[in-house]
């Protein structure tokens, strides 16, 4: 049972699942990239790029997959899909160390592509965390 | 007019990885997993790459510290989506659910930039 459980959450790639998605989806979400894009640049050159930084980190593009997860699967699984994205986020906290750490060292490309790396590594490890512990997709708060 | 060409580049560049990151999220299952790419740094990488490569990567350290409190906000907005998708629904959930981002964020931004 424990084995059955455990290997729900084992993470699977289904490419055909794109097809189930509208194009219309991915221009929503582009226009909320490209909107928080121009937000933080023009908060960044108007107050400095630490205040801009803030908003590289706020929620725009979530709120659109949540919502469109709602519309193809329902509320519950857009709920556990916000509790992925805490996990998600705990790693751009550790995106965001590893670019203030090795900026100046390493250069733009090479920091970014190691940030990416550390981001990966967090996130896949918290989550191999919780389905140890758990064992199972938790339940909508 | 050069502030003007990499705001746009900017604007460009995060509007794609963002749609990258969306489809390799609606590739993956089950849904706690495919929500990792929820809050990936797609934005952030495409911003601080266009900055980083046109003002240098001592500007991109900055960005990265207020970064850390922007992504302290994504956790606590995440934690409150969940519970207010289920209730409220996806659009009103995940609106009032910003509630939750601006005391953290603001709260570590003020630390940070002590």
């Amino acid at each position: 049972m424990s084995t059955r459980r455990a290997n729900g959450l084992l993470p699977q790639l289904r490419p055909e699942e794109i097809a189930k998605h509208k194009p219309s989806d991915y221009v929503v979400r582009f226009a909320f990239g490209a909107l928080i894009s121009l937000a933080a640049g023009l908060i960044g050159m108007k107050f400095g790029p630490v205040v801009g930084g803030v908003f590289l980190g706020f929620p725009a593009i979530l709120p659109a997959s949540l919502t469109l997860i709602e519309k193809k699967d329902g509320k519950q699984q857009a709920s556990i899909d916000a509790i992925g994205a805490a996990l998600g986020a705990v790693a751009m906290v550790a995106f965001a160390i590893a670019v203030i750490v090795l900026a100046s060292r390493w250069g733009v490309v090479a920091t970014l592509v190691a940030g990416l790396i550390v981001w990966l590594l967090v996130a896949f490890g918290l989550y191999a965390l919780v389905a140890t512990v758990y064992r199972r997709e938790p339940s909508a708060p | 007019m050069k502030d003007v060409l990499l705001l746009g580049i900017r604007v460009l560049a995060g509007g794609a990885l963002v749609v990258a990151f969306a489809m390799v999220s609606d590739m993956l299952k089950p849904k706690m997993f495919s929500g990792l790419f929820g809050a990936a740094p797609s934005v952030a990488t495409a911003s601080l790459l266009v900055s980083g490569l046109a003002m240098g990567a001592a500007k991109d350290a900055k960005y990265g510290t207020g970064m850390i409190a922007g992504a302290i906000g994504l956790i606590a907005y995440s934690l409150a989506a969940a519970p207010a998708v289920k209730r409220l629904g996806g659009v009103a959930g995940s609106i009032v659910a910003w509630v939750a981002w601006v005391l953290p964020a603001g709260a570590a931004f003020w630390v940070l930039s002590r």
